[in-house]
């Protein structure tokens, strides 16, 4: 399901998990690999991949890490074979752009760094505060996303254009 | 057999973009970032249509497009942004700057190859 269509109305309250839960779905889902909320064992015990990616913006910065195993992670991958680095850092700058395009429709503008990739296991972050992570669950493993961010306090993100009005993936435009 | 130059930091969507190019019949060159396919622009006169990302190390994609576009020398060449970013003032900066096109990732194969063979016909 996309974004678009479970979106909050102009106006209405949402929340960055949200958000990422749902660009969690589609990016995977664009790649092939079906995901589901429901995990069945807390996160990679074997050997994963880790991306760690930062933003930045005014009222909203923080950092988003997606794990994953190898397995999950090849799966996903156009290009068999390619570095499992390449790939997962690609994974994340396109789970960040998307994020990044739906705070737009909220009047949020973040800039993105590029990502540091990880290897090992029991990957997590030691996180500020308790950060629930965004588990999905595929066939070759679960994908485990964590958002970290910090805002004001009583910052609340509300639609304030409709996702159906901002370039979403796939999209194109010739000028 | 015409010539693209694809600019991506990632050598994943590279080979990615080049595989349905070189499908579908064209040459395929490749520059890691605006630095270098700037340099590869500059160089290579039988290059007849960019892609190139946004996001990169060094020079990035729309630093580049504004960069090579001073050159008259390269006013005709047609170049697409393929990236995640979807701002519209990206994407006004982009055309304003002389870029044909702006397509959001992941791309469909078709979409791309026909938007390639609309500008190098």
């Amino acid at each position: 399901m996309s974004l678009a269509a479970v979106a909050e109305p102009i106006g209405q309250p949402t929340s960055l998990d949200e958000i990422v839960r749902s660009c969690s779905n589609e990016l995977f889902a664009a790649y092939g690999v079906v995901a589901t909320d429901t995990v069945t064992e807390r996160g990679p015990t074997e050997f994963a991949f880790a991306a760690i990616i930062g933003f930045t913006g005014t009222p909203l910065r923080g950092t988003l890490l997606v794990t994953m195993t190898k397995a999950t992670l090849e799966s996903s991958n156009p290009i068999p074979g390619s570095p499992p680095r390449e790939w997962i850092a690609e994974l994340s700058n396109q789970l960040l752009g998307r994020v990044k395009t739906q705070l737009l429709s909220c009047g949020v503008e973040i800039y993105v760094s590029t990502p540091l990739v990880l290897r090992g296991q029991h990957l997590a972050p030691e996180a500020l505060r308790v950060v629930s992570p965004i588990e999905l669950n595929t066939a070759t493993g679960p994908v485990i996303v964590w958002m970290e961010s910090e805002s004001p306090e009583g910052f609340q993100l509300v639609r304030q254009t409709s996702a159906n009005d901002i370039p979403s993936e796939g999209d194109s435009f010739m000028f | 057999m015409k010539r693209v130059l694809v600019v991506d930091d990632s050598a994943t969507v590279r080979q990615q973009v080049g595989n349905a190019l070189r499908e579908a019949g064209y040459d395929v060159t490749e520059a890691v970032d605006g630095f270098d396919g700037a340099e590869k622009i500059n160089t290579d006169r039988s290059i007849a249509m960019v892609i190139c990302d946004v996001n990169m190390p060094r020079v990035n994609g729309l630093e580049m497009l504004e960069q090579v576009k001073k050159d008259p020398k390269n006013a005709s060449l047609p170049v697409v942004m393929l990236t995640t970013e979807g701002q519209p003032a990206l994407i006004d900066r982009a055309k304003k700057s002389g870029a044909k096109g702006w397509i959001i990732k992941p791309f469909k194969a078709e979409l791309l190859v026909a938007a390639v063979k609309k500008l190098v016909a």
